[in-house]
């Protein structure tokens, strides 16, 4: 057996959200480890905290107080400042969405190239990219579409598109195929599993087990723990 | 990058930005046109204001006023700095019309030669003899006639002097192509003239048959002076010379242009010519009679005619010490009116001979007896007067005025100008006699003068533009309530955007960059829109009166017929700069909103 990289790992990881004067805990000490070139589905219940996890690790929301540490590479991500944030959001990691939310007045092809507009001028390099990737997706003859003209299942490959513009080591992705119907989603899926074999490392939350089972692992959120 | 693509977007697929941009422009335009309007009235203003006043005039004290004013003119128009001096007399007086009516008015009395000189008085006389009207055959007759004299110039430099040729020849060649045509151009000039007597263009200020006539004089001068001309060797260039400016003269002859119309106008405008003599005439503002009625359109159409009527002014002279003299009352004949746009000027001045005022004041050159207390005693025998004791006269008092206009040369500031001319008094009173003292004297500037009235105005439009500036804010409330929807429909976007590493900075960049395009836009298209409306705002003022029966602009309350205004680059600049500085200052706040955004719940929102 080959040695495993810990691309990104959690621990004693806390998130409690305040309603009025109730204290919600939604993530009590969770513990994950996500290894380089790894596909790791998070199944759990509907409220389960599921997105709550996938926000922390994407840089989107932060912990509580001595809520626990997340741990990219080797830099903890919970205690970097803004502008570092910004940049892991941007380069690190990919997210798409369950409701893909895509820009509704950008083309296919801007919203694709969105990543790597707020990262700094356009480079060739990046637009090349972008083309390979809707190519890859099969979306090259939609470039110039917006979004309310594609169907579910294109909306959530330009999403797809769009998090990986950056070559990002870390693709999160939640409920990806949560909107769609059986046979879209195992397109979906099928698009993932062609990542990972290139070794893209993904982190998926999903609550259907089938669908997890495409993953090399999927572990249960249940009770703010992995259980 | 991403922030211009998205403001793009974001611009052209709404009707909102649509709408805050029009707000924009409606401000602009309407802050622009304002204040250009304001501005052009006030150059106006500060034009009319000028009209009867020289750059810098000298101011004695009035009872006593300022003898030797004439050397004193010729020394100061003969500084290379100062174009014209022009002396002035001035004083209040009744003015009683033969309808019985009763004016307090100021009289002027002025050289107009010299006036016009420093003040184109001439521009502003009202009344002005129409371009006489010719027919086809005077101007037929004129035309050949100045055809004529030029051919007969350019023979006779051609022909005079020629050495080594033909005497003979000569003589004919200047017979021909030299004498005979200026007699022919003599004749015609009569016959104009003839022309111009039968249709009847004698016109008191413009004599159209004196003038044809005048011009066969010079062509029939000019025939003679051929005649006369020896064409041997050697050439007598001095009666050659003397035939070319007769030649010159009849072609030249033209009352109807340049200046010396106008200044011949001023020349003849305070005087009349009743029969074969020219008698003194006064010169009255437009609204002093009540005689003519001002039209909307700033035109005067006479009620009564008062050129030539006869009014009576009566003057109350006061002496030296300022102790008042028995009134004194002359009728005189009104040769024309002026308008000077000046309400107090058109309303209240008359201009009278400078001569015929000082009579009446008592301002003229005048004898001093030896001692003042005796008088001349006249005792009546058989019914003539017999004379005792005629006082010694033991000097002439000089005649005096109570203004000095001065111009000055192009280049010359007023300020400037205005030292320079006090300097100058104080030396010239230290060297003639009975000059008022330099402390009591004043040397002001026009500037000095009219400065009440013109910062009255400008009091004005500085509220007027506050009042609408402080309107506009309404454009800064659009801006921001625009922005607030656009910011609060786009919520999720600011959360995508977010959550794919664009910075708070980035996301507010967005909206204030939105903020500038609009501004921008706005503002151009309000200052083209102010452009446009003041080019064209008296005919759209015209317009809108047409259709509702009201018009703001009346020449009675504003004085001019027209409404000024034209548009300044650098103001139109500045306020086009506010608009911009508005437009990001409404879009601030949303912006800063939008920034504040937590990425999370922007995409939960629903
Ligand atoms: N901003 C918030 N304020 C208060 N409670 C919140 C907030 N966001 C999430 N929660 C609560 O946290 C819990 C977990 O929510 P989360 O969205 O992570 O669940 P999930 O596992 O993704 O569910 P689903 O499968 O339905 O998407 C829920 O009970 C939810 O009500
Ligand atoms: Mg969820």
């Amino acid at each position: 057996m080959s040695v495993r990289v810990i691309l990104l790992s959690t621990t004693k990881l806390k998130k409690t959200y305040r309603l009025g004067r109730v204290d919600v805990p939604v993530l009590r000490s969770l513990d994950l480890r996500v290894a380089q070139g790894e596909w790791v589905a998070v199944l759990g219940k509907s409220g389960s905290g599921k997105s709550t996890l996938l926000h922390l690790l994407g840089g989107l929301d932060r912990p509580d107080r001595n809520g626990g540490t997340i741990l990219f590479r080797d830099e903890e991500v919970t205690g970097v400042g803004a502008r570092r944030l910004n940049r892991y959001r941007n380069r690190d990691v990919g997210f798409v969405f369950q409701f893909y939310h895509l820009l509704p007045e950008l083309t296919v092809l801007e919203n694709t190239l969105i990543g790597a507009m707020v990262r700094g001028r356009l480079s060739t390099d990046r637009k090349r990219r972008a083309h390979e990737l809707l190519e890859l997706f099969e979306l090259n003859d939609r470039l110039k579409h917006r979004p309310r003209e594609l169907s579910g299942g294109e909306r959530q490959r330009v999403a797809i598109a769009r998090s990986l513009i950056n070559d990002p080591p870390l693709l999160l992705a939640d409920e990806p195929t949560g909107n769609l119907d059986q046979q879209t989603g195992e397109s979906i899926l099928d698009v993932l599993s062609d990542l990972h074999a290139r070794g893209q490392t993904i982190v998926m939350v999903t609550h259907d087990e089938a669908v997890a089972t495409r993953a090399d692992r999927s572990v249960h959120l249940a009770d703010g723990r992995i259980a | 990058m991403y922030a211009s693509l998205l403001t793009r977007r974001y611009l052209t697929r709404r009707v909102m930005p649509l709408l805050a941009s029009m707000a924009v422009m409606l401000c602009t335009a309407m802050i622009i046109i304002i204040w250009s309007v304001m501005t052009g009235w006030l150059g106006l203003v500060t034009d009319a204001g000028r009209t009867f006043l020289g750059d810098v005039s000298i101011y004695p004290p009035q009872t006593q006023g300022m003898p030797h004013y004439e050397t004193l003119c010729d020394e100061l128009a003969a500084l290379p700095e100062i174009e014209a001096a022009a002396p002035q007399l001035e004083t209040f007086g009744l003015l009683s019309f033969p309808t019985g009516q009763l004016q307090p008015v100021q009289v002027v009395g002025i050289d107009p030669v010299r006036y016009h000189a420093v003040t184109g008085y001439a521009d502003a006389l009202f009344w002005v003899p129409p371009d006489p009207p010719m027919d086809a055959q005077m101007r037929s007759l004129v035309r050949s006639a100045e055809q004529l004299l030029e051919d007969a110039q350019s023979s006779a430099y051609a022909v005079f002097g020629r050495e080594g040729t033909d005497a003979q020849r000569t003589a004919d060649l200047w017979r021909s192509q030299v004498v005979e045509r200026e007699r022919e151009a003599a004749e015609k000039f009569t016959q104009a003239a003839r022309r111009a007597d039968e249709l009847g263009m004698t016109h008191d200020k413009f004599d159209v048959v004196e003038m044809f006539r005048d011009r066969a004089d010079a062509a029939e001068r000019a025939g003679r002076l051929a005649e006369r001309i020896d064409l041997r060797d050697p050439p007598d260039w001095a009666m050659f010379e003397k035939l070319d400016d007769a030649i010159e003269e009849a072609l030249r002859i033209d009352y109807r242009v340049g200046l010396t119309e106008a200044t011949r106008r001023a020349g003849e405008s305070l005087s009349l010519r009743i029969g074969d003599e020219r008698v003194p005439a006064m010169v009255m503002g437009i609204e002093v009679s009540r005689y003519n009625k001002l039209q909307r359109d700033g035109s005067y159409i006479p009620r009564l005619p008062i050129l030539g009527e006869t009014v009576t002014l009566g003057i109350l002279p006061v002496d030296k010490q300022g102790g008042t003299m028995t009134p004194d009352r002359r009728q005189i004949r009104v040769a024309n009116e002026f308008r000077s746009q000046v309400y107090e000027a058109d309303t209240r001045r008359v201009f009278v001979p400078l001569a015929w005022l000082q009579k009446l004041m008592h301002f003229h050159e005048a004898n001093r007896s030896a001692a003042d207390d005796t008088h001349p005693e006249a005792v009546w025998t058989d019914g003539v007067p017999r004379v005792f004791d005629l006082p010694e006269i033991v000097a002439t008092d000089p005649a005096r005025i109570t203004t000095i206009l001065v111009k000055a040369a192009p280049g010359t500031q007023a300020d400037v100008l205005r030292d320079l001319v006090a300097a100058h008094y104080a030396r010239f009173a230290q060297t003639h006699d009975e000059m008022p003292n330099p402390a009591f004297v004043h040397v002001m500037t026009w500037r000095q003068q009219v400065g009440p009235l013109i910062s009255a105005i400008q009091t004005q439009r500085t509220l007027m533009l506050t009042m609408f500036i402080f309107i506009s804010f309404t454009a800064v409330f659009l801006v921001f309530a625009i922005f607030w929807s656009i910011v609060s429909e786009k919520v999720k976007d600011i959360g995508i955007l977010r959550a794919i590493g664009a910075s708070r900075a980035g996301v507010a960049w967005i909206f204030l960059r939105y903020g500038l395009t609009i501004g921008v836009i706005g503002s151009i298209a309000g200052a083209i829109l102010a452009t446009i409306f003041v080019r064209n705002i008296n005919e759209l003022h015209e317009f809108v009166g047409q259709a509702t029966g009201m018009y703001i602009w009346t020449a009675e309350v504003y004085q001019f017929a027209r409404i000024p205004g034209e548009v300044d680059v650098v103001e139109a600049c500045a306020v086009m700069a506010g608009g911009i500085l508005f437009s990001i200052f409404g879009a601030l706040l949303p912006a800063v909103k939008a920034a504040s955004l937590d990425p999370v719940q922007a995409l939960r929102f629903e």
